[in-house]
């Protein structure tokens, strides 16, 4: 079958005009993938093309690119699929990492974020004969984090990313999850607090589900980080935003049976934190001018008692 | 999907054999050390069984570094001529950018592979190994004559990338040819058509191939030493 692949090429060494679009027609097999047409490319049409890859079985996690617009291995991806009739594919780099050349991104950020939860077990003590045994069952729990092949193509969509590159990301911290809940790692609370922290951490993700969307692998990075997230309120790892916001989100919603955003502002800052307060000011003016600074008073829903009834319930259940 | 036939055909999973070394990855090259699938400890004999290999990444691979590390200890710091050895490789990358011939790398090397394929995959005799012998010859050839680079560039240039591959690749070949058609017997995944049986009289034996400065092929089948584990069939 017919297939064109637009691919968007950038190549360093150019003077000037060095990103453009390049068209590619060529024959393939009906049951080809994407990859497939891309080391057609390469090895028949033009060598100057530089991609990864590897495995070619969605093993390796080193073809991570975007195909129309979406963060995907290209080795796991047919042709077909994606144009039954022939419809032109849009091949480009992931996001949110420096392109080094053509379809290769710098991954050396992601790589440091992994090496930054020291991904590896670290006991407290010997094992009591030989090795550390973890049971069945308690290895069965993790599959879905150990089950991350490091393609990046979370870190490539995630929206957090986009905006502020500090973020940990969805990869490293489903990797910190896979330790977290080792029953032979005796690092928790001293991963957990780490993850914590205020710039970057657990609690900046914004539950956009982008990186369950494309991980390829069920990783669920999303959920991973709920997870972490509920662990250290449980520890009693509280000195974030991210935890205050929670609990005011809570109370106020348990309180009024809706939310009360300018409490949930200040609580979420911190009442005695002056400079974000203070950093506060500017939006709460804007909001002012608008006409969308909610009420001091809060509103309280018709059915609040019912809402209490409910919260009540939950409590009891936990 | 699920209604159209599925293409299938065999794949590589494994090199047994390799580069030799004792159980410190000691290569005989004093400072040379190999580990993992490129090395041949003989601990897998003529097929390996499933999952063997990891676990002899993580032995000998920590020996080896261990070995390697004590070595490197023990030799005084000599002046390495880096300069001459920098210069040796540039003047080898810059001749293949500039090798002015007709063919690209990938069709010299898919040529040698199917040729290896059919000659010497999963099943071979003398005929068809003879066959893949003679278009590694040829592959010889071709890749010291005829390949052009299309791409000049100096960032991730994976064109140049595949011609020193090939290099390499044609070098494995060279010996897998030459060691498959020394053993005149079927052993593990040596499975010959014409010698079908195992013969433990005349081939409890390594196959050890050198290259000479010149090129020149030295071979040589030294015995097998025999201590706890008796050889046996895979049965799976
Ligand atoms: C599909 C598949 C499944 C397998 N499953 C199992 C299993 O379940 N259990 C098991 O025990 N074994 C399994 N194996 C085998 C096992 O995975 C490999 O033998 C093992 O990973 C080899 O590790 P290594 O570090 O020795 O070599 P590799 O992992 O192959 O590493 C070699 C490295 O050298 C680099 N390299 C190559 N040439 C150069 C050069 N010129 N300069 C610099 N770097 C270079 C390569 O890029 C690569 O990173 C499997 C193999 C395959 C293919
Ligand atoms: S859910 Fe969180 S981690 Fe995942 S992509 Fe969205 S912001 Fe990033
Ligand atoms: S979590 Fe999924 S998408 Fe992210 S790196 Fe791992 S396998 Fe890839
Ligand atoms: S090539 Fe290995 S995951 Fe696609």
């Amino acid at each position: 079958m017919e297939v064109t692949l637009n691919v968007k090429r950038f190549d360093p060494e150019k003077p000037k005009n060095n990103t453009w679009i390049q068209e590619y027609v060529m024959d393939i097999h009906q049951s080809s993938t994407v990859l497939d047409a891309l080391i057609h490319v390469r090895e028949e049409m033009d060598g100057t093309l530089a991609l990864r890859c590897a495995c070619r079985a969605s093993i390796c996690g080193s073809c991570g690119m975007k195909v129309n617009g979406e963060a995907k291995l290209v080795c796991k991806t047919r042709v077909e699929e994606l144009s039954p009739n022939g419809e032109k594919l849009l091949i480009e780099p992931m996001g949110n990492q420096p392109v080094i050349k053509d379809l290769i991104v710098d991954l050396s950020a992601f790589f440091a974020k992994m090496e930054q939860i020291s991904p590896f077990l670290q006991p407290n003590k010997e094992p009591e004969s030989g090795e550390f045994i973890a049971s069945n069952d308690s290895m069965e729990k993790l599959l879905t984090e150990m089950n991350c092949i490091m393609c990046g193509l979370c870190v490539s969509e995630c929206t957090v990313l986009e905006v502020d590159n500090t973020f940990i990301g969805p990869a490293a911290l489903a990797k910190a999850s896979r330790f977290v809940y080792d029953p032979r790692d005796d690092k928790t609370s001293e991963r957990l607090n780490c993850l914590n922290d205020e710039a970057g951490g657990m609690w900046d993700c914004t539950r956009c589900m982008q990186c369950v969307e494309v991980c390829p692998k069920g990783v669920s990075p999303m959920d991973r980080i709920m997870d972490l997230r509920e662990t250290a309120i449980e520890i009693g790892a509280k000195k974030t935003h991210g935890y205050h916001h929670t609990n005011s989100f809570e109370k106020s919603v348990t309180a009024n049976g809706r939310l009360d955003e300018s409490r949930l502002a200040l609580e979420s800052a911190g009442i005695f934190n002056i400079f974000r307060l203070l950093d506060l000011v500017p939006v709460g003016l804007r909001a002012l001018i608008r006409g969308k600074l909610p009420p001091f008073i809060p509103h309280k829903a018709k059915d609040n008692k019912k809402i209490k009834e409910l919260a009540k319930a939950i409590k009891e259940k936990e | 999907m699920s209604e159209k036939p599925v293409p299938i055909r065999p794949g590589m999973h494994y090199i047994m054999g390799g580069i030799k070394t004792d159980v410190n990855g000691e290569t005989g090259v004093p400072g040379l050390y190999a580990a993992g699938e490129c090395a041949n400890v003989s601990v897998h004999g003529a097929n390996r069984l499933g999952a063997n290999s990891l676990l002899d990444t993580v032995v000998f691979g920590r020996r080896s570094a261990e070995k390697a590390s004590d070595y490197v200890k023990s030799v005084p710091n000599e002046d390495i001529p880096t300069k001459s050895y920098v210069e040796r490789d540039l003047k080898k990358i810059k001749d293949i950018i500039d090798s002015e011939g007709n063919l690209r790398v990938s069709e010299v090397r898919n040529e040698m592979a199917k040729a290896m394929t059919e000659g010497i995959g999963v099943f071979r005799d003398q005929k068809s190994m003879e066959y893949a012998k003679s278009v590694v010859e040829k592959t010889k050839i071709k890749y010291r004559d005829s390949i052009k680079i299309q791409n000049k560039g100096k960032v991730y240039n994976t064109d140049l990338l595949f011609a020193l591959e090939l290099e390499n690749m044609i070098d494995c070949a060279e010996s897998i040819v030459h060691g498959a058609l020394t053993r005149k017997e079927s052993r593990g995944a040596h499975f010959r058509t014409d010698i079908t049986g195992r013969n433990d009289n005349d081939w409890l034996k390594h196959t050890l191939i050198y290259k000479k400065e010149d090129g020149e092929i030295k071979i040589e089948t030294p015995d097998v030493t025999i201590t706890q584990w008796q050889p046996v069939e895979r049965v799976y």
